[in-house]
């Protein structure tokens, strides 16, 4: 008997095989039909209704259309929605921030018309009395419970012919991937990917903090157990390590980190000392140590002795959980001395720098490091996502123009800020430069054999891809090292023919990035601002968008961008992971593409347009006021016109748009009782 | 006869053991080996930590797509050598056979519940992956100024000008920089008029043609009729190309000449060549040229060598004209060179064209080659129009016997309308289903490859207008089921509710099949006009979207030849609605010259 694939033969059902391919669409077989349904229900939500729908209703409403026209099918989504808060839901950008437990937190740029939904719910909203509340929540009260929200959600969807959420999802996904959606945005969103968000950027156009995201600026929200471990609560036995550790900022050689390792081995002369000290303080002390005799980079060391210091400093790891013989204890220290950090990178970073002193303590007779499941805690590690700032290309050619004009050296530091900014290159490799790698004639290929993984290894084509006045800095630059009398065969040299060192490098173009820019950033940013506009040139070319803001003519050279990254978008990410020198796109696009909210932007423009009964209904006025917030043309409104007038209107009923107060309608709440659209009460 | 040794008596004890129960060579070679550990001379000394002897070999597999990277990988800039650690199984030979990796057949074992063992093994598979396309700025790819270097060096003369080894040298290295062909398949090269049994690539010295065996070609000459080749477009499993006029001239030169034993000369020079080099020059030339407009499948077949390659399964399915590789390929070469003479004249290196000052398209010889079953136009459209003129409406209120004529036959044609529509695999793609078609846009789930491992599906695109027919069928179907059910004792226990195609046949209701399709067409007459294989269609699709130069590229993975990273893959930026507009286009014309009338 033939079987079916969905049902059963012989009472053993069949389960269906995995895709052999990792693929962002969830191809759930049979749902392809429910596409049509979907669309349907989600267009009927824009359509005009019987009545008007309660707000438990309009929120039910903006949650489904937030998933069918954003596609946002992430894992425990009503869960992180039902405890919307207001300041997430940054509705002037457009931008929904979604905090879920143990994931970082993601920004989602959402599509017009499901965002029209959720102005729909602020203006109803903005009527109940909690709403003045300090960051009141987005959703009625009754969805507040995620299993309600939830179990509210599958009622409706059931209406469309999807069976199970699993199912909802998998339709979602096909619905987008045949509306067009790149397939990497609908992974994303389907909570496969986590990018580094940018910063949220204001009316003025500087960097504004928002609470899940260390702010710019230096500015961090408080962290109560971080405010703990400041350097008054250190135990005694730190200060003296502490003392000889500060080396480290500095640039030193070997030799320098040898003679901190023998200072710290005399501290275990003092009998005091290793009293204070204990069993954690030792093995601490003779960790750094090893470290400090290894091969490993001084930066690395850096960061490895301080994230385990503070956990030390907090006291969270200590003698009694050395001596402890419980797993579940020495689990739960671990996961304290993590939280120890606010964003998700920080957490991850301490996790290593832990589980690295873990190991140095197994082999030295405590074998905590096998208690723990250090995947899962590194699964679960949560955290909020760190903001990278974005440097644009006009920003990147002032700081490469002021370091010229540094004497002796900036000639050289200027053509690093360039190969950094206009190549990608990182700081360690560009000061590994020969000069056969650097080929003026070959159109300025540089070749890169020394990198920081074997995938570093590389040949980027700079004439093709930098602006002229990039190339102009490299060409004067290699004039100068021309004229230079040394037999050195490294490219990038200071006046004394002497190589210039990566932290050296580092340090001082990342001083001239923070005066020119006045944004926290580091010579990294360079790399990362690269990436950047090199995916964007790219994008805006292949979809034909305008091109973006921040990328005047300073920017890189479009078609030659297009020319290196290729025409095929199946392999564009493939191609640019490729020329930043990394081993796969996923750290590319997690780490490097800082403007995904403007590509987000534009791939969701979903265009619609509404009725003026329906507009009156989402503005909360009478049908009549309505005509006087928004322009119709032949009884309907665009999406994009209903949301600039929500926007007036919920910054008029907060009281703080002077035009909007100016306006001859009135708040809703002095509206007299017939000119207020009724309500409909009870059960949705 | 008295054992000397503790050795003999184990040896001796263990050959009775053998006799009297029969057990295997390598169990009673164990049993040795742990009784001379308790009966020996105690000099055995157990080491746990050592490295077990009974420590599983790595795969075989493995070593390949290693060797396959390494192959790839420059020697001098990048050394992932040692790390480098694949593990993965073969491909099933059907995926095999259509030139899919190991690498494109991840099993299970990729997909490990580990969260960190799956990134890992995610990690590693993307970095294979990188590493099988090769681009442009790839350490291991040859740039522009080595292209340069080689041309300036090999062409810069006057064929004539050259003399002895150095001409045998400037063929075999000409070879590589021009067609991409490795040292290693180089090695294989042999001298003859025509296709040879003992070899798989031929070089003609008097007629400078070039013979290249194609690994698989559809079905082999046994397994075809007559009829079908009468049907069909002439095909061979022999590829030709004439070579380009400097490598031409070289060629005769060496012919006319009458050096002795040309190729063991040959054979002794590509010995001394610099292999490494040369070898970075052949591997990188087919992406180059790719770029530069040639189609990648015969940017493929031009090389000569099909291992480890994407396009082995559409080189299967093609037909095409020699005339027609060479100037694709002339094209694509041409603009290739003007990117190499800039680089000359930068470098002030000299340069001369090998292409020559024209070169103007010849008909003569203009044979066809490739796949045997690509149905001649003027024949299908014949055998389309009398499978339209023969349907006729099905009543369900006629006899039952009517009903299931008419039902089979509006079946067939619809079935036979969509594999024209969408190249779909007759056998390997399950039937359609119901849930499985997207009327208001136009696209259609597939399920391909009932694999032992797992499936893979994709999503393809449809005309609207077919989309819409297919719906239709769909509920007339319902209707079909209802009077079988209804009113008739036909036996429906073998037709799965949600399948969209059925027969019926012998009094019982099947899924449309193969077998089942020929024996409707058998039963109506129509069985001589169809005399091709049902996969025809998708020889048909491939074959003329390179002769009308659609983007091949874009059409494969819709046809199931599919690579990483696919389209809709994760890491993928492609806009599937913009990615489907040739398949449809492609659909809707190749439906017209078909015969097929627009419903």
């Amino acid at each position: 008997v033939r079987s079916n694939e969905n049902g059963d033969t012989g009472g053993r059902v069949r389960q269906t095989p995995p895709q052999r391919r990792e693929l962002a669409l969830r191809l759930g077989h049979g749902t392809l039909s429910l596409v049509p349904q979907v669309r349907r229900l989600a267009k009927s939500f824009l359509g005009t209704s019987a009545g008007s729908p309660c707000l438990e209703a309009v929120a039910l409403r903006a949650v489904i259309g937030t998933i069918v026209w954003s596609g946002l099918t992430l894992p425990s989504l009503c869960e992180a929605l039902s405890g919307l808060r207001l300041h997430q839901l940054e509705f002037d950008n457009g931008v929904l921030v979604l905090t879920r437990s143990g994931f970082p937190t993601q920004r989602f740029h959402l599509d017009p018309r499901s965002l029209v939904l959720w102005g729909w719910v602020l203006l109803l909203r903005a009527q109940e009395p909690d709403w003045k509340e300090v960051d009141p929540p987005v959703l009625p009260a009754r969805w507040r419970d995620p299993r309600r929200l939830r179990a509210g959600v599958e009622k409706i969807i059931a209406t469309a012919g999807s069976r199970s959420w699993t199912v909802f999802n998998s339709a979602v996904q096909q619905l987008l991937a045949c509306d067009g959606v790149p397939p990497f945005v609908i992974w994303r969103r389907s909570g496969q990917l986590f990018v580094t968000p940018e910063p949220t950027v204001g009316s003025s156009g500087v960097p504004v903090p928002t609470v899940n995201c260390v702010a710019e600026n230096g500015r961090k929200p408080a962290n109560r157990l971080a405010i703990a471990t400041s350097a008054s609560a250190s135990p005694s036995w730190r200060p003296p390590v502490k003392q000889i550790l500060r080396g480290l900022r500095r640039p030193g050689s070997r030799h320098f980190r040898r003679r901190m390792a023998a200072d710290l081995e005399t501290l275990f002369h003092d009998v005091r000392w290793v009293q204070e000290a204990g069993i954690i303080g030792q093995l601490y002390c003779r960790w750094v140590i090893v470290l400090l005799r290894s091969q490993l980079r001084q930066n690395s060391i850096r960061a490895y002795t301080a994230r385990v210091g503070r956990i030390l400093d907090a006291a969270v790891v200590s003698d009694p959980i050395m001596a402890s013989d419980s797993p579940a204890d020495v689990i739960a220290c671990v996961r304290r001395g993590v939280e120890l950090y606010h964003t998700h990178e920080s957490r991850r970073s301490a996790l290593r720098a832990l589980r690295l002193f873990f190991v140095f303590a197994a082999e030295n007779g405590y074998p905590h490091n096998r208690m723990v499941t250090w995947h899962r805690i590194a699964r679960t590690i949560g955290g909020a996502a760190r903001a990278e700032p974005l440097l644009s290309s006009a920003e990147i050619r002032a700081a490469a123009t002021a370091l010229g004009r540094i004497e002796p050296e900036g000639v050289a530091l200027a053509a690093a800020a360039v190969l950094a900014g206009c190549g990608g290159l990182r700081r360690a490799e560009l000061c590994c430069l020969t000069l056969a790698d650097v080929q003026p004639v070959s159109n300025w290929t540089i070749r890169i054999r020394r990198s920081k993984t074997k995938a570093g290894a590389r040949q980027v084509p700079l004439g093709t891809l930098a602006p002229s006045w990039a190339l102009d800095i490299l060409e004067t630059y290699h004039a100068f090292r021309a004229t230079l009398a040394t037999t050195s065969k490294t490219w990038l040299v200071m006046g004394s023919g002497a190589a210039l060192d990566p932290d050296v490098i580092g340090g001082r173009i990342a001083r001239m990035l923070r005066a020119v820019t006045g944004k926290p950033a580091g010579f990294h940013s360079l790399r990362r601002a690269c990436a950047t506009w090199w995916l964007v040139c790219w994008i805006s070319i292949d979809r034909g968008w305008e091109s973006h803001p921040d990328l005047p003519a300073d920017g890189p050279f479009a078609a030659g961008v297009r020319a290196v990254l290729g025409n095929d978008p199946s392999i564009a990410l493939w191609s640019l992971a490729r020329l930043l020198g990394h081993v796969t796109p996923i750290v590319t696009v997690e780490r490097y593409v800082l403007a995904l909210d403007w590509i987000e932007a534009h791939v969701f423009a979903g265009e619609g347009r509404i009725t003026s009964r329906m507009a009156a209904e989402m503005l909360a006025v009478t049908e009549r006021q309505a005509r006087n917030l928004v322009e119709f043309h032949k009884g309907s409104a665009t999406v994009d016109a209903l949301l600039t007038a929500q926007r007036r209107r919920l910054r008029f009923l907060a009281g703080d748009d002077d035009t909007s107060r100016r306006s001859r309608v009135r708040p809703i709440s002095q509206c007299t009782a017939s000119a207020v659209p009724e309500r409909r009460s009870g059960p949705c | 006869m008295a054992l000397a040794t503790t050795s003999e008596l184990i040896r001796s004890a263990l050959r009775n053991y053998r006799t009297q129960t029969g057990v295997s060579g390598s169990t009673a070679a164990s049993y040795a080996a742990r009784l001379r550990v308790v009966l020996g001379e105690q000099r055995h000394r157990i080491r746990p930590g050592s490295r077990s002897a009974t420590r599983r070999a790595s795969h075989p597999t493995a070593a390949r797509v290693l060797a396959a990277i390494r192959q790839r990988e420059d020697i001098g800039v990048s050394a992932t050598r040692t790390r480098s650690r694949l593990h993965l199984p073969n491909a099933p030979p059907d995926a095999a056979r259509e030139g899919e990796g190991a690498i494109d057949w991840v099993p299970a074992q990729f997909w490990t519940r580990s969260p960190a063992h799956a990134r890992r093994a995610q990690w590693r598979k993307q970095h294979a992956t990188m590493s099988r396309l090769a681009f442009q700025h790839d350490s291991r790819t040859a740039q522009l100024a080595d292209y340069a270097s080689a041309h300036s060096r090999l062409f810069s003369r006057a064929p004539r000008a050259i003399t002895g080894d150095q001409r045998i040298s400037t063929l075999i290295e000409g070879l590589a920089v021009v067609y991409g062909m490795t040292p290693s398949t180089l090695t294989t090269l042999t001298q003859g008029s025509g296709p040879r049994d003992d070899s798989d690539l031929v070089i003609d010295f008097r007629e400078g043609r070039l013979w290249i065996r194609l690994p698989r070609v559809g079905y082999n000459n046994d397994t075809l009729s007559q009829a079908c080749a009468e049907a069909s477009r002439s095909g061979s499993d022999w590829a030709s190309v004439p070579l380009v006029p400097y490598l031409r001239d070289v060629a005769r030169l060496l012919h006319t000449q009458q050096e002795p034993a040309i190729m063991r000369s040959f054979a002794e020079v590509t010995r001394k060549i610099e292999r490494r080099r040369l070898a970075r020059l052949a591997r990188s030339l087919p992406g180059w040229l790719t770029r530069c407009g040639l189609p990648g499948v015969l940017a493929s077949l031009l090389t000569g060598d099909f291992d480890y390659t994407p396009y082995l399964a559409t080189s299967a399915y093609i037909n095409v004209s020699e005339q027609h590789v060479r100037m694709a390929h002339v094209s694509a070469f041409r603009c290739f060179e003007a990117q190499i003479a800039a680089e000359c004249r930068r470098r002030a290196w000299t340069f001369a064209s090998v292409l020559g000052p024209g070169m103007a398209p010849s008909l003569s010889g203009n044979r066809h080659f490739g796949s045997r079953i690509v149905p001649l136009t003027g024949r299908l459209q014949q055998a389309i129009q009398a499978l339209e003129t023969r349907r006729r409406e099905a009543r369900l209120g006629g006899s039952l016997t009517a009903l299931a004529r008419a039902w089979n036959l509006t079946a067939v044609y619809t079935w036979f309308r969509l594999s024209w529509a969408a190249a779909l695999r007759p056998c390997r793609d399950p039937v359609v289903r119901r849930g499985d078609v997207e009327p208001e846009t136009g696209w259609i789930f597939v399920r391909d490859k009932d694999s032992p491992f797992s499936r893979e599906s994709r999503l393809v695109p449809l005309a609207l207008r077919d989309a819409q027919l297919l719906e239709r069928f769909a509920h007339d179907g319902d209707r079909v089921r209802v009077r079988l059910r209804a009113m008739t004792r036909t036996a429906m226990d073998q037709l799965a509710d949600d399948a969209v195609f059925f027969l019926v046949v012998d009094g019982r209701a099947r899924s449309l099949s193969a077998q089942l399709v020929r024996l409707v067409l058998q039963q109506e007459g129509l069985g001589d006009l169809f005399p091709w294989p049902l996969n025809a269609p998708r020889h048909y699709w491939l074959t003329r979207a390179l002769e009308l130069e659609m983007p091949i590229d874009q059409i494969e993975p819709f046809i199931g030849h599919s690579h990483e990273p696919l389209p809709w893959g994760s890491l993928s930026l492609v806009s599937l609605k913009r990615l489907s507009e040739t398949m449809r286009r492609l659909g809707t014309i190749l439906l017209r010259e078909a015969g097929f009338r627009a419903e």
